[in-house]
């Protein structure tokens, strides 16, 4: 039988996983949902991609998976399943972020002995009723490691200073520490009702799973993975050190086969994602700067990966997803600003097209040339999107109603891909590409920050301003000057002059951000200052 | 009537700001020296001794390219003029020599003492990319040993890089293997140079020499300008004129020629030139032609509309003013504001030193003088004590403080219930205080103990920062010196742990960044540099000090010294003290951060700790960490003003 599972013509390694998952060992659907629903963004982006979670935890649940397979790190190719050993390391995670007590403790002055401290602190602790994890025992290697109950507190408070979102509302499971090292690795978690924990995927979304995939299939994957292990886990952090000693010992669940699916075999993104990940890591700087890069480049590459499987779907001549990104300075540039509003409207309306044009690929078929009724088109139709019967048979009448068939389905999918939200005004947003400042209305900029990663990941020591912003475009379709914007200035939707005074913006945040050197007749060059010294 | 020296005149104002900016060229104002028969300014440079002079002038030696390089203005043309000169003086001398043109802009001279000289006087006057490209093959065919060619150009530095990025971009590589090697060779270098800071201003080695006419304001070539200008010998002729007595120019002539203002002068083109902005010898004389020329011209008093003009004071003008109306303030002047602002605005060297001083700048105690300095003032005496006379001298006498003294009253006696005219003349009183700042801010002497005169601009620090460059590279040992080091490694310590300290003069505390939060610093103590004489500073450890840099800015620098003695490999992490990042220091250790520091000072030290964070973690032995079983961990903070910190120690077998 012809469905969508087999329509994809690119090579589909795990296309077993996605038919036992989705139509069940008897390949009958019970869900009164179109089970075809569920699979076309998959078929399209991959298995998945979600709003809610930001950079951040994808790099955190890719180091995961990273930690999980140290012995062979990104070595499972284009091959599934990938292997993941989850950590949860409850112990230390209570110790830092479901334990209000050790402030308490530490200021109350009535207390002045060493070891009352450490007992009141205990029977605190035991008082939590969601606290099991901190044992008896464990207080006496606690006091037998640190010196006294404050050199304990400190390192706890230090700790935290160091972690994600601390002092926001999320619950203490979804909280997680600076990745120095392994010990600082986590699954997210939830609560249950009668206390327990079990793993969780509203934070960790299978997104760092997706990375880890993307980086497994880059041409240079084992040199990338051996640099990301040395990187991360070789030399130990003394924050490293110190999670390790407040864990004890570590709690990790057994090696499980995670179930995530990235279509492509080989794709440009997944070089380019690898390219800059191994740029980042040799250039000489610290590990908090480096994640802050990595953070950034994971941001740009997803939301980039997304919009050319979009347009891979509608047909590479049918449109673009350029990037109109306006650098804001004291002076509006409101034909800029227009630009790149439209720009991010345009990149945010491809998803709708491309799962469009996807469903309407099924008329494309052979088998569909060779069917004249409607009603045989209906039930190719049914069949091919795992079409729910009892819901979408009654409908659709007349010579027609195949048309009014498939509508429906577009619209089930349509309505279940917008539920996810828009992952790339998320990710643009949480690495400074894309902000609503100065406007109502959401679109394209240039932050410092963002500006630093790129110059970073892009110059190799010192490159002219002209070819920079040709590079960016190149790779990331980012559009500032004019010279990039041939296409906008042809269209009229804007002329060159804007677009050279967006231009001339960026050198001036380049220029204050010491990242630029300007010579005579208006030629500069990017400087890269992280440049010297690369660790090869 | 007689008008004794009006040619002078007119040629000192072809030097001076002009809305068509001819004077950039110096075709322009060779002519116009010619014209007035008067022998045109002239600054010493080495470019004769180097090239030129001799039995065997060097330039007989060389083959290859010869890149007379800077930014418009600096001189090249001027360069090249000499050298075309020259050339054709010793040419004249032999018979068999051939002038040509090469291509539509460059011309050629054969056989001048056996050799060939291919000459583009001007690199941007190029015609297109053919005849780029034709240079670059030019070159590389000149560069041959043996050859017998030399190919001088001048050009823009930006130009030249520019044109060589296009012809390797564009250049067909298997047609011309060489000359794209060539081009690569040369794309290097001149990055190198451009880019790097070379140590030299001249470049030589096999088939290229790079002769760089930018950096050439030194202090003495500014003196030589002003003595040049304020000094010249037609200056004598004035003597005869009718209106010498009442004569601005007269009078702004010799404002420039009293010391302090020159000093002043120069102290600011050095502090400009040292924060890496450029400027050239024709902004210099642009500058100093418009200090005795410039005037109030009716467009900027008025601030009239329309299309702005620029005028500047004639013999002539002055001559026809019976009523004396010509308002000519030489301090003004230096900062331009004789021009329209639309102009203003579109002439580099104004816009540096409006950058410098903006009339905002200032001290309750300088504002009280300029007010109160006027009239005997008895608390004002107990302040300033024995200062009290020259400096009141200084404020009551200079040019418009008549002016001054009438707002000011109009100002004490204003009816605020008038608003009207009280705004007015508020505004009129700010713009005179204004007035009189910039005319303390060039004429306060810096050798009174009470007031400086740098509090009148944004570097309030550049009095030290002259001095403390100087006394390092003399390598002069002072307590001042000691002293600004310990501002400044304050002033560091306070931006690298974001603690208050205020004790910490002697070492260098750097934590880690807040990893989550890039603004945020993490309490975790890193590395501790002892800060370190010169004296000591190749002794094997870590320390940090003060040091000239070795290129060709020769800034003072902070040097972080990283020293394994195990594999006996030093790392240094430099940071270049520019005036304004010296200034940030200073001020940040004194405790005032001003909002109008660009964001780049801030940046460039962050990227020092960076490195420095970087460096550290590189230079320690691998082993050393693996084999410390133990965690200890540093925790800073303060204690009585001084940064103090505390160990985590946690550790033993689990």
């Amino acid at each position: 039988m012809t469905d969508v599972f087999s329509n994809d013509d690119r090579r589909l390694s795990n296309y077993k996983f996605f038919t036992e998952r989705f139509l069940g060992s008897d390949g009958v659907s019970k869900s009164s949902v179109s089970l075809g629903s569920y699979v076309v963004d998959e078929l399209i982006w991959g298995f998945r991609f979600n709003d809610d979670q930001l950079p951040v935890m994808i790099l955190l649940e890719f180091l995961n998976v990273l930690a999980s397979n140290i012995d062979n790190p990104l070595g499972c190719g284009s091959e599934y399943p990938v292997i993941i050993k989850r950590r949860r390391q409850i112990r230390v995670r209570e110790l830092l972020f479901n334990n209000p007590f050790i402030e308490l403790v530490r200021e109350n002055k009535s207390i002045k002995n060493n070891n009352d401290k450490w007992k009141l602190w205990h029977a605190l602790m035991k008082s939590n009723t969601s606290s099991n994890a901190i044992l008896d025992e464990n207080i006496d290697q606690y006091q037998k490691q640190f010196e006294d109950f404050d050199a304990f507190c400190d390192a706890i408070t230090l700790i935290r200073g160091l972690s994600y979102e601390v002092n926001s509302g999320k619950r203490w499971t979804s909280k997680f520490v600076f990745p120095f090292g392994i010990h600082c690795l986590y699954h997210d978690m939830s609560i249950e009702n009668n206390g327990g924990f079990s793993f969780d995927y509203r934070f960790f979304s299978r997104g760092g799973e997706l990375l880890y995939l993307m980086l497994s299939r880059y041409r240079k994957h084992e040199e990338l993975g051996k640099l990301l292990v040395d990187k991360f886990f070789k030399l130990q952090h003394p924050i490293d050190r110190l999670m390790e000693i407040l864990q004890i010992e570590d709690d990790i669940c057994p090696a499980v086969e995670t179930s995530t699916y990235l279509p492509d075999v080989e794709h440009e993104s997944y070089n380019q994602i690898g390219d800059d990940f191994l740029t980042i890591l040799r250039r000489k700087l610290p590990i908090e700067e480096v994640v802050q890069h990595l953070l950034n480049i994971i941001g740009l590459n997803f939301s980039l990966y997304l919009l050319k499987q979009s347009i891979h779907q509608i047909g590479v001549n049918k449109s673009n997803c350029d990037v109109v990104a306006e650098v804001i300075s004291n002076k509006r540039n409101n034909k800029i600003r227009k630009c790149s509003i439209e720009s991010l409207d345009h990149n945010n309306g491809l998803a709708t097209k491309a799962i469009n044009s996807f469903i309407d690929r099924i008329t494309e078929t052979r088998e569909w040339s060779k069917l004249y009724s409607t009603e045989d088109k209906k039930s190719f139709i049914i069949d091919y999107f795992h079409i729910n019967r009892t819901k979408n048979e009654l409908e659709g009448f007349g010579d027609e109603g195949w048309k009014i068939i498939l509508d429906t389905f577009k619209d089930e999918v349509l309505r279940r891909h917008r539920s996810k939200g828009s992952c790339i005004n998320a990710y643009g947003r949480a690495i400074g590409l894309i902000s609503s400042v100065g406007t109502n209305k959401l679109r394209y900029i240039m932050s410092d920050n963002l500006i630093k990663t790129l110059v970073i990941t892009i110059v190799e020591g010192r490159m002219p301003t002209a070819d920079f912003l040709n590079e960016i475009y190149r790779r990331y379709r980012i559009v500032i000057g004019e010279d990039q914007a041939q296409l906008f200035i042809e269209l009229q939707q804007a002329d060159s002059g804007t677009f050279a005074e967006n231009r001339k913006n960026l050198e001036k945040r380049l220029r204050n951000l010491g990242l630029l050197q300007q010579l005579s007749d208006s030629f500069s060059y990017v400087v890269n200052p992280f440049f010297e010294g690369e660790i090869v | 009537m007689e008008i004794p020296n009006k040619k002078f005149i007119s040629f000192l104002s072809s030097y001076g700001p002009s809305a068509s900016n001819k004077n950039q060229y110096d075709e322009y104002v060779s002519d116009s020296a010619k014209k007035a028969g008067v022998e045109p300014f002239k600054l010493h440079t080495d470019f004769e001794s180097l090239y030129l002079s001799g039995n065997e002038p060097e330039i007989y030696k060389m083959e290859g390219a010869f890149f007379i390089v800077g930014t418009a203005g600096d001189g090249k043309t001027y360069h090249c003029r000499r050298l075309w000169g020259w050339i054709n003086k010793k040419q004249n001398q032999s018979e068999d020599y051939i002038t040509d043109y090469y291509s539509d802009n460059i011309r050629i001279i054969s056989g001048v003492n056996g050799r060939d000289f291919y000459i583009v006087k001007d690199l941007s006057e190029l015609s297109s990319k053919a005849e780029e490209a034709k240079l670059i093959k030019l070159i590389t065919d000149c560069s041959k040993s043996g050859s017998g060619k030399l190919c001088v150009i001048a050009g823009n530095n930006g130009r030249i890089l520019s044109l060589i990025n296009d012809f390797l971009k564009n250049a067909d590589r298997e047609e011309y293997p060489e000359a794209v090697k060539r081009a690569d060779g040369l794309k290097k270098i001149f990055e190198d140079y451009f880019l790097e800071g070379d140590k030299n201003s001249v470049r030589s080695d096999d088939f290229l020499t790079i002769y760089d006419v930018r950096n050439q304001i030194t202090r003495e070539l500014i003196d030589s300008a002003i003595k040049q200008i304020a000094e010249h010998r037609a200056w004598e002729t004035c003597t005869q004129c009718n209106c010498r007595d009442k004569c601005p120019i007269l009078k702004n002539r010799d404002t420039l020629a009293e010391q302090v203002f020159g000093e002043r002068l120069k102290d600011i083109l050095v502090l400009i030139t040292e924060n890496g902005r450029h400027i050239t010898v024709r902004n210099l004389f642009l500058l100093l032609s418009n200090i005795i020329l410039g005037y109030q011209t009716e467009d900027v008093l008025h601030k009239k509309r329309g299309r702005p003009k620029i005028s500047l004071l004639s013999c002539k003008s002055v001559l026809e003013d019976n009523e004396n109306s010509i308002v000519s303030n030489p301090f003004n002047n230096v900062f331009g504001l004789n021009l329209p602002a639309s102009l203003r605005s579109k002439v580099a060297i104004f816009v540096l030193f409006n950058e410098i001083h903006k009339g905002y700048e200032t001290n309750k105690l300088i504002d009280t003088l300029l007010m109160e300095g006027l009239n005997d003032d008895e608390r004002l005496k107990e302040i300033l004590g024995n200062e009290y006379e020259s400096l009141a001298d200084i404020v009551s006498k200079g040019v418009d403080v008549s002016q001054f003294r009438k707002t000011l009253n109009n100002y004490l006696k204003r009816e605020p219930a008038d608003k009207n005219s009280s705004e007015l003349i508020i505004k009129q009183f700010n713009e005179q205080l204004y007035q009189q700042r910039r005319r303390l801010f060039l004429t306060l002497p810096e050798n009174n103990s009470v007031v400086s005169p740098w509090s009148l601009c944004i570097l309030n620090y550049a009095g030290d920062y002259l001095k403390f460059t100087n006394e390092l590279r003399q390598h002069i040992s002072t307590i001042r010196l000691q002293n600004i080091s310990k501002a400044l490694i304050v002033g560091l310590n306070r931006f690298m742990t974001a603690h208050f300290t205020s004790k910490d003069t002697d070492v260098l505390y750097v934590t880690g960044s807040g990893a989550v939060d890039r603004n945020a610093i993490s309490p975790i103590l890193e590395v501790k540099l002892d800060f370190s004489s010169r004296a000591r500073k190749y002794q094997p450890m870590q320390c940090v000090y003060f040091a000239i840099s070795e290129d060709r800015d020769q800034l003072p620098c902070i040097v972080a010294d990283f020293y394994n003695g195990h594999l006996n490999r030093r790392d240094k992490c430099i940071l270049k003290l520019t005036p304004i990042r010296f200034n940030f220091l200073m001020q940040l250790s004194k405790g005032v951060l001003l909002s109008s520091f660009a964001s780049e000072t801030i940046e460039d030290i962050r990227a020092f700790k960076t490195k420095i964070l970087a460096t550290y973690v590189n230079s320690v032995d691998e082993e050393d960490i693996e084999s410390n079983d133990l965690l200890n961990l540093k925790l800073i903070d303060l204690k009585v003003g001084k940064i103090d910190y505390k160990s985590i120690n946690v550790g033993g077998v689990l």
